[in-house]
């Protein structure tokens, strides 16, 4: 009777501890990957907080008598640095496609992004929305010349 | 004598095998504890890394072919599902089902489409975009 209960006692024993291990484990691995993530939000949070951008100069030259070519003067006038390939152009409403002289934009520098053969004649207006890789938005108006 | 042993080893095996027992039920219970652990692990992992934003300017959509165009950038840190299946679109508050997309994913920093189907009369609208983990994002605009 006594060894029937031992031999019992022990295989729960060993079983639970296999099991809270194997839970401890889990739990562990879950509240780091979600404690990884929590962190990445509030860097992205603190990464919007301390971002800015200004548009400084636009430029709008006709080049025939419906098309023009945009030039956009972004400075970083925030603390963090911006990746300009992700930056999105939308110019009356409308996404456009650009280069730009520089792939990352770095606080207190300024970057030329330049769309070309845009619909539009000299003396029209237009609206322009820059928006950065974070999701800052920045807008203005500007005439062709 | 020989009765008792017998006796003993009977009572022996029956404890090891309900010992066993109750053992297996608890580790099943606690792996499937485990598994679920992990997928609600996941998804909240998923879900604080997702964001995006509606980047048009509000007071000029375009219209294309009759459908109007609504930029989706994501400005998270994952990629986002972008079909059909995985986004849901509302505008002023009903489901809109005849839109496309005009790629199956979003790469962070990258810019979608998401063309509508459907006539808007002129004045002010809301259309909210639903992504596959439930998170949302609305955009006030108006059709001129």
């Amino acid at each position: 009777m006594g060894f029937s209960t031992l031999a019992g006692f022990v295989i729960v024993l060993m079983v639970s501890i296999t099991i809270a291990g194997y839970l401890l484990h889990a739990v562990i691995d879950q509240i780091k990957e979600i404690n990884k993530f929590s962190k990445l939000e509030n860097e992205m949070k603190l990464n919007i907080k301390n971002s800015n951008f200004e548009i400084v100069k636009i430029t709008a030259l006709n080049t025939s008598s419906t098309t023009y070519d945009l030039t956009v003067i972004v400075k970083n006038t925030g603390a963090t640095t911006f990746n300009c390939e992700k930056f999105s152009i939308l110019v009356d409403g409308v996404l456009v496609n650009y280069t730009v002289n520089v792939s990352k934009l770095y606080p207190l520098e300024s970057a030329e992004f330049k769309a070309v053969d845009l619909s539009g004649t000299v003396g029209s207006s237009h609206r322009i929305m820059v928006v950065s890789d974070n999701g800052i938005r920045r807008m203005d108006t500007f005439t062709v010349v | 004598m020989a009765g008792e042993s017998a006796s003993h080893i009977i009572l022996f095996i029956t404890t090891v095998l309900l010992a066993s027992s109750v053992s297996a039920v608890t580790f099943v219970t606690v792996q499937k504890m485990t598994i679920d652990f992990e997928f609600r692990g996941k998804a909240i992992s998923e879900y604080l890394a997702t964001d995006f934003e509606i980047i048009n300017d509000p007071s000029m959509i375009p219209q294309i072919n009759g459908a109007y165009v609504f930029y989706i950038k994501n400005t998270g840190d994952t990629i986002i599902p972008f079909t059909n299946d995985t986004i849901t679109v509302l505008i002023d508050g009903s489901a809109v089902y005849n839109f496309t997309t005009n790629v199956y994913s979003l790469k962070p920093g990258d810019v979608g489409e998401i063309r509508v189907y459907t006539t808007l009369s002129v004045g002010d609208h809301r259309i909210t975009v639903v992504l596959h983990n439930g998170i949302s994002k609305s955009l006030d605009f108006n059709v001129g």
